[in-house]
């Protein structure tokens, strides 16, 4: 039986839509995640080779197992978050003669495969190797490895069986979340001390072996503890999301504005309700936060281009992300628009109003960076034009090219369903183009000059905006049949 | 009103679906059949310009679909779930496509008063998202959302699949009571050849992209019609 379950996993996996994708972004997928592995060993084995020389007053090991519960706790709320419950999955085994205590065995060994479980090892082998190795005994290091692996699955077990529990309130994991933070505080204000505390249980395993059994019961009593309610409890509607009444909001204010006020209001909700869009909009705060990265830099505060770069990018975080799925995000009623919409000029004027709006919003939002100096200001203000007037053109212009059917359902983060070349392709008109206005005042030595020419060229695509988007429904016009065709192929 | 003329299309250069010409009468109600790939589906989208005619066109009041926009106006269609907003509410949804459709709230509420026996109180007020409702429900609503502008024309594929006995007797009544009352042009296909006879005054007979059969409804139709599909 085992056999057939690992042969019909493999083969789900296999079939997934993540490799059901061109070559060229699977390539593009495969580097990213290459880099990112690459970027995690490199900075662990220089952080473990260089220990001591980062803490000169503490000891290495010590100092290192200080992390370590931090580390498990993160561990925890980043599972908490995108790891997922494998109980569905054998939804197609239930009606078989089969014993429950297979299944449940099957599902939570399933477990152990997430990704989550190997982090560890490229946080931990290079600190053993170059920090205990040298000076303990191999039963000491066993001991170690062990107890290691014992936290790292109780974590796991653990965190199935919280999530689970608790699926239906997630803001619990934000109050776990502030909670490691505000711990962390304590501890860097030397009032209570986690970090002690962790040392003490992981130095402890190098001079007692016997130490480890603290975290194998841990491990055992989590893995029991999800065995007796999944075995109890294996009915598939238990283990999804309990459904309430919904409760729903409409947005007045937009309503004043008729047909576009309603299709915009039409796209909030979208964002709001279905599981992709709304776990983009965590993002926001990375893209206003990005200015915090270069201005602190003198390097940087000289480096004009840069600063367009990140004015471009902190003024248009909902023109970005809303931005590349245009048109993808309504796939799944797709041919409703197309039957119900006479006028594609309005309904593409509401997306310009969410784009422009919301860049709007982003610069007044990141005003205060004009404390760096006002140029910041400047800049801002000349991306945020630029993010009104050309820029959702650009951007709508390119959306008829999407033509892959998006399932909202699913969240975003790893997420390479219904991404397309069209993603890629988009931001380099996006950045591009104002750098290649600034480029030639540069170059003439009049750089203020530049940052002008990028917010008059965005006041003039404001002026211009009917020829503009004149060219957006026309394009879309000749390509609707692509796009539909695609969007009804669910693949 | 809807003329079809020399219409085909292709898929790879195989035709799946041939007509030299059609054309469907005002307050005509005319039902499609076939097996499952005959082309029905593929001539309700080529109706409402949802792809694009390998040759030939369909025309509604003399405009050619594929190259204006008023014929939207009269048109009232369902064919599947992608013209359902699912993550809407049944009410937000036709607030949604009244909005659209330039409806007056009291236009509105007179809608719902008008379906409430058709919902059977499993559609409004429910608190729920269209995506969890059941197929049938979901099928009640996209019906009636094509219904809320009282088009002229009504185009529903399979309206019958997934609906509960009830419903779907009330669907037949419905639908008698819009060709007769109103006039409403209707072109409806489904897979129960009792459902569309008790529908529809005329049934084109489609088989691999072509129309084997097109028969006015008289006594023997029914007859005619499971004699033909158990050849």
């Amino acid at each position: 039986m085992l056999k057939w379950f690992i042969r019909n996993e493999w083969r789900e996996m296999k079939r997934s839509s993540m490799w059901n994708q061109s070559v060229a972004i699977k390539m593009m997928v495969g580097f990213l995640f290459f880099i990112l592995f690459f970027e995690f060993l490199v900075g662990s084995i220089y952080f473990s080779d260089k220990l001591g020389e980062i803490f000169p007053d503490d000891d290495p090991v010590e100092k290192f197992n200080s992390f370590v519960l931090y580390g498990f706790a993160m561990g925890f709320l980043m599972r908490f978050f995108m790891q997922k419950v494998p109980v569905l999955t054998i939804q197609p085994y239930l009606h078989l003669p089969l014993r429950k205590s297979l299944l449940v065995n099957f599902v939570l060994g399933k477990s152990l495969l997430s990704f989550f479980n190997f982090i560890p090892i490229i946080l931990f082998v290079p600190f053993i190797i170059f920090q205990l190795a040298p000076w303990f005994t191999g039963l000491q290091i066993t001991a170690y490895v062990f107890s290691i692996l014992f936290t790292v699955l109780s974590v796991n077990f653990l965190s199935i069986y919280f999530k689970r529990g608790l699926s239906t309130n997630s803001w619990i994991a934000g109050v776990f979340g502030l909670l490691i933070i505000l711990l962390g505080l304590l501890d860097f204000y030397k009032i209570v001390s986690v970090g002690k505390f962790s040392t003490l249980i992981f130095t402890s395993v190098l001079t007692q072996p016997l130490m480890i059994l603290l975290p194998l019961l841990v491990l055992m009593a989590a893995y029991f503890a999800n065995y007796r309610t999944l075995v109890s409890g294996l009915y598939p509607e238990e283990n999804r999301k309990a459904k309430k009444g919904v409760a729903v909001h409409e947005i007045k204010y937009l309503k004043q504005f008729g047909a576009i006020g309603q299709l915009m209001q039409l796209e909030i909700k979208l964002f709001l309700r279905n599981k992709r869009p709304k776990s983009t909009l965590i993002f926001i705060p990375i893209f206003l936060l990005y200015g915090f990265f270069f201005y602190p830099q003198k390097i940087y505060l000289e480096m004009t281009g840069m600063l367009i770069f990140v004015g471009l990018f902190m003024t248009g975080p909902i023109l970005m992300m809303y931005g590349q799925y245009i048109l993808s995000w309504e796939s799944s009623y797709f041919d409703g628009i197309l039957t119900n919409i006479g006028d594609f000029n309005r309904y593409f004027r509401a997306k310009y109003y969410l784009m422009a709006g919301t860049t709007f919003v982003a610069f007044l939002v990141t005003m205060p960076y004009a404390l760096y100096g006002t140029h910041i200001l400047m800049i801002n203000l000349a991306c945020a034009l630029f993010n009104i007037g050309i820029n959702p053109y650009i951007v709508l212009f390119l959306s008829s090219n999407n033509k892959k059917r998006l399932d909202l359902s699913q969240g975003s983060a790893f997420n390479y369903q219904g991404v397309s070349g069209t993603q890629f392709i988009l931001s380099i008109p996006i950045f591009l183009v104002p750098l290649l206005i600034y480029l030639p005042f540069w170059a003439f030595g009049n750089a203020n000059a530049g940052i002008a020419a990028i917010g008059i060229t965005g006041l003039a695509g404001i002026g211009f905006n009917k020829v503009l988007m004149n060219f957006v429904v026309q394009r879309f016009e000749r390509r609707k049949y692509i796009i539909a065709d695609g969007f009804r192929n669910k693949n | 009103m809807i003329d079809t003329r020399n219409l085909t299309k292709q898929y790879g250069g195989q035709v799946v679906l041939d007509l030299p010409y059609l054309l469907i009468k005002k307050g005509e109600s005319f039902g499609l059949v076939g097996n499952n790939g005959a082309g029905k589906t593929t001539y309700f989208r080529l109706i409402l310009d949802l792809i694009r005619a390998t040759s030939g066109e369909v025309m509604i009041n003399n405009e050619i679909v594929a190259h204006g926009e008023n014929w939207k106006k009269i048109t009232g269609s369902f064919l599947d779930e992608n013209f359902l907003i699912d993550f809407l509410t049944p009410e937000e949804y036709f607030e949604f496509m009244a909005g659209v459709h330039h409806i007056s709230k009291g236009d509105l509420e007179n809608f719902y008063a008008e379906f409430e026996t058709f919902f059977n109180g499993e559609v409004l007020g429910k608190k729920k998202y269209i995506r969890d409702l059941s197929k049938g429900n979901q099928q009640k609503v996209g019906i009636a959302a094509a219904l809320l502008s009282k088009p002229e024309i009504l185009v529903l594929d399979e309206p019958f699949n997934g609906l509960d006995p009830t419903t779907q007797i009330r669907l037949i009544k419905l639908l008698n009571q819009l060709k007769e009352i109103s006039g409403t042009t209707m072109l409806i296909s489904s897979h129960d050849l009792n459902h569309i006879t008790d529908v529809c005054n005329r049934i084109v007979v489609l088989h691999e992209g072509k129309i084997h059969k097109d028969i006015q409804k008289n006594d023997n139709t029914l007859k005619e019609l499971e004699d033909y599909f158990a050849a």
